[in-house]
C-alpha cells in the first residue's frame, strides 16, 4: 500500500471515530470541568492528539479507539485540574451568562437546562476528582463497570465501591428532602 | 434509579450542537490535511497573551457558528452590519479571553468601542437618542463586567488589578477629553446627547480625594511647565530614565525620619510605582509622537514624576507613591488621547490655547471630576468644512444655542434640518 492510501485509511477511521464519539467525549469533559467552552476545547484537543497517535502508529490497528480517546482526555483533565482549578471555578461565576447561551436558538430550553446544569455542577464541584470521574463515566458515558475498570486500570470491585461512595456523597449534598 | 442517579439524566442531553460539531470536524480536517489554520480550541494552553491574533478571532467566530465579517468591524449603531459586529465578532473575542486578565482587558476594549462609536456618530451628526440608549446600555454592561472581573482579580493579585483599573481610568479620561472637544465645538443635539454619557462616566469614576490632589499637583506643575524647555523636539529627546534624582532615595541619615520596617516597605512600593511610571512614560512617548494633546499630558506626567521625587526626598513616601501612580495614568491617558485624535480626526485643545478661552469653557469644567482636562475645543474636524466652526469659542454663542432650547424629543428631521443650517 502506498503511503497516501494508508493515510486515507487512517483518516477515514479517525473521522468515523469522531462522528461516533465526539458528543460523548464532549459530555464527559463538560461533566468534569463545568465549563462548556473549556469542554469544547479539550474535546478538540483530544481528537487532535488522537490523530497524532494514529499517524505515528500506523501499523497499530487501534482496537478500542474509545478507550484511547478517554485516556487522552482524562490526562488532559488531570492537567487542567492541576493548573487551573481555582481559575475554572471563578470563570464559572463570571461566565454564567455566556456559558449556556446555545447558538441554535433554543432560548427557553437553554435557560432551563442552564439552571439545572448549574445545580448539577455545583453539586459535582465539591466531589473529589476520582468520584467525579467514575460517576461521569458511569452515568454520562453509560460505561459498564467492567469497561470503566479496564479504562482506569483498576479492579471492578474498586470501581463499584468508588461509584457507591460518590453517590452517597452526592446524596448528602443534595440535602435531606431529596 | 435513585434520586442521585436521576440528576445525571440532565447531562445526558448535553451535546455539541450540529453547528459546533461540524465546525470542530472541519477544523480537525484542516489540521489533518496540513492546512495552516489552527483553531483556537487547539491552542487552549497558550491563549494568555493580550494580543489576540486576527486569525484566531476569525476562526473562533467561524467555529461559534457563522462567518465573521471584516466589514462589520467598523460598523456603527444603525448600520446593517452592526448586529454582526456585536453578536458575532465581539462574542468571538470574549470567548477567546481565557484568563481573568484577558477578560478585564476585552471588556475594557469593548466599553471603549462603544464610546468611540458614540463619538463617531456625534461627529457625523447621527447620534440620536435611540442610539444613545443602545450605546449606554452596552457601555454599562461592559464597564460592570470589567469592574467585576477586576474586583475578583484583586483578591489574588492586587498589583495586576491596580494596573488594569489604572488603564481603564486612563482610557475613560481620554474619551472624556474627546467628548468635551466634540461638545464644545459642535453644540448640536447629537453632541448634546454625549452629555448624558459623559455624566455617567463621571459618576462611575468619580474620586473626590483624587481630584483634590490633582488640582494641587496641577498648580505646581503649571509652574514647572513654564520652567521646562517647551519645544516638541526637546520634549522628545528628554529622557526620563537618564535623570537621577538629586537626592539618594535609598534611605540615608539625611532623612528626617529613621526608616522603620513600615516606611521602608512604603518606600519600596513608591520605587516600584516610579519604575512603572517611567515605563509608561517611555511606552507612551513612541505612540504619541508629535501629537500635541498627548505631549501635553506626557509633560504633565513627567512633572508629576519630578514632584514624586521631591516627596521621596522629604520622606513622604506615601505622597510620592500617589504622585508616581498619577504620573503613570497621565502618560497612559496621553497615549490614548493621541490615538483617539488620530482615529476620529479631531483635536483636543491644549492648555495654553484654553487659557485664552471664554466663559463657556468654565461651564464644561463642572463636568470634570477628574480635575484633569478642563474643557477643550474642536479646532478642526474632517467632516466640517464650514469656516464658522473653526473660529474661537465666542462665535458658538450664535443662533444655535443648544442646551436649553432644544427639546430632546424632537424627531430626527428637525435635528437634521438644524444640522443642515449649521453646515
Amino acid at each position: 500500500m502506498s503511503k497516501r492510501t494508508t493515510t486515507n485509511h487512517i483518516e477515514r477511521d479517525f473521522l468515523a471515530a469522531y462522528d461516533a464519539h465526539a458528543d460523548a467525549l464532549f459530555r464527559h469533559c463538560l461533566f468534569r470541568l463545568s465549563d462548556r467552552e473549556r469542554a469544547k476545547e479539550l474535546t478538540q484537543e483530544t481528537f487532535t492528539r488522537t490523530w497524532e497517535y494514529m499517524i505515528t502508529h500506523p501499523d497499530e490497528a487501534v482496537e478500542n479507539i474509545r478507550a484511547l480517546l478517554y485516556r487522552i482526555a482524562r490526562n488532559m483533565i488531570i492537567d487542567e485540574y492541576r493548573s487551573h482549578k481555582r481559575y475554572n471555578q471563578s470563570l464559572d461565576a463570571l461566565s454564567e451568562d455566556e456559558g449556556f447561551d446555545l447558538p441554535d436558538g433554543d432560548a427557553h430550553g437553554a435557560i432551563v437546562r442552564g439552571a439545572e446544569m448549574s445545580r448539577l455542577f455545583t453539586l459535582m464541584d465539591d466531589l473529589p476528582n476520582a468520584a467525579r470521574e467514575v460517576l461521569a463515566l458511569r452515568y454520562s458515558d453509560d460505561m459498564a463497570v467492567k469497561e470503566i475498570a479496564e479504562l482506569l486500570g483498576e479492579t471492578e470491585n474498586v470501581i463499584s465501591v468508588r461509584i457507591h461512595r460518590g453517590l452517597a456523597q452526592l446524596k448528602k449534598r443534595m440535602g435531606p428532602h431529596t | 434509579m435513585t434520586n442521585q442517579e436521576h440528576i445525571f439524566d440532565q447531562i445526558k442531553n448535553e451535546r455539541l450542537t450540529v453547528v459546533e460539531k461540524r465546525a470542530m470536524r472541519n477544523a480537525l480536517l484542516s489540521h489533518i490535511r496540513g492546512g495552516a489554520i489552527h483553531s483556537p480550541y487547539s491552542i487552549w494552553g497558550t491563549i494568555h497573551r493580550r494580543r489576540i491574533a486576527l486569525a484566531a478571532t476569525t476562526i473562533g467566530a467561524v467555529l461559534l457558528g457563522g462567518t465573521v465579517s471584516y466589514a462589520a468591524e467598523s460598523a456603527l449603531p444603525g448600520d446593517v452590519l452592526y448586529p454582526v459586529k456585536i453578536s458575532l465578532n465581539e462574542r468571538a473575542k470574549v470567548a477567546l479571553a481565557r484568563t481573568e486578565e484577558a477578560q478585564a482587558i476585552i471588556q475594557t476594549k469593548l466599553a471603549e468601542e462603544r464610546l468611540t462609536e458614540a463619538e463617531k456618530l456625534a461627529i457625523a451628526g447621527k447620534f440620536s437618542e435611540e442610539k444613545k440608549a443602545l450605546v449606554e446600555e452596552k457601555l454599562s454592561q461592559h464597564l460592570d463586567q470589567a469592574q467585576a472581573v477586576m474586583a475578583h482579580v484583586q483578591l489574588e493579585n492586587e498589583e495586576l488589578a491596580y494596573d488594569l483599573e489604572s488603564d481603564l481610568r486612563s482610557s475613560i479620561g481620554a474619551h472624556r477629553s474627546i467628548i468635551a472637544a466634540i461638545k464644545s465645538g459642535d453644540p448640536s443635539d447629537e453632541a448634546h446627547e454625549l452629555d448624558g454619557v459623559d455624566q455617567n462616566l463621571a459618576l462611575r469614576f468619580a474620586y473626590d480625594e483624587q481630584s483634590d490632589s490633582d488640582e494641587e499637583s496641577f498648580a505646581v506643575s503649571v509652574a514647572m511647565v513654564d520652567s521646562l524647555p517647551e519645544t516638541a523636539s526637546t520634549l522628545m529627546s528628554h529622557k526620563i530614565v537618564e535623570e537621577q534624582p538629586s537626592v539618594d532615595v535609598s534611605g540615608t541619615a539625611t532623612l528626617p525620619v529613621a526608616p522603620t520596617e513600615d516606611s521602608s516597605e512604603v518606600l519600596k512600593k513608591a520605587q516600584d510605582k516610579r519604575t512603572k511610571a517611567v515605563q509608561k512614560i517611555e511606552a507612551s512617548r513612541t505612540t504619541i509622537g508629535k501629537n500635541e494633546a498627548g505631549l501635553e499630558r506626557l509633560l504633565e506626567a513627567e512633572a508629576l514624576l519630578a514632584r514624586g521625587d521631591e516627596r521621596v526626598a522629604l520622606g513622604d513616601y506615601e505622597g510620592a507613591r500617589e504622585l508616581f501612580e498619577q504620573a503613570a495614568r497621565r502618560a497612559q491617558e496621553g497615549k490614548r488621547v493621541s490615538e483617539l485624535e488620530r482615529e476620529l480626526n479631531i483635536k483636543v485643545k491644549t492648555k495654553t490655547e484654553r487659557s485664552s478661552a471664554d466663559d463657556e469653557d468654565q461651564e464644561s469644567k463642572n463636568f470634570f471630576n477628574f480635575g484633569e482636562d478642563q474643557g477643550a475645543q474642536v479646532i478642526s474636524t474632517s467632516k466640517n468644512e464650514d469656516a464658522s466652526l473653526e473660529a474661537p469659542s465666542s462665535e458658538t454663542n450664535d443662533e444655535n444655542d443648544p442646551k436649553d432650547s432644544e427639546n430632546p424629543s424632537d424627531d430626527n428631521d428637525t435635528k437634521d434640518r438644524n444640522r443642515g443650517q449649521k453646515r
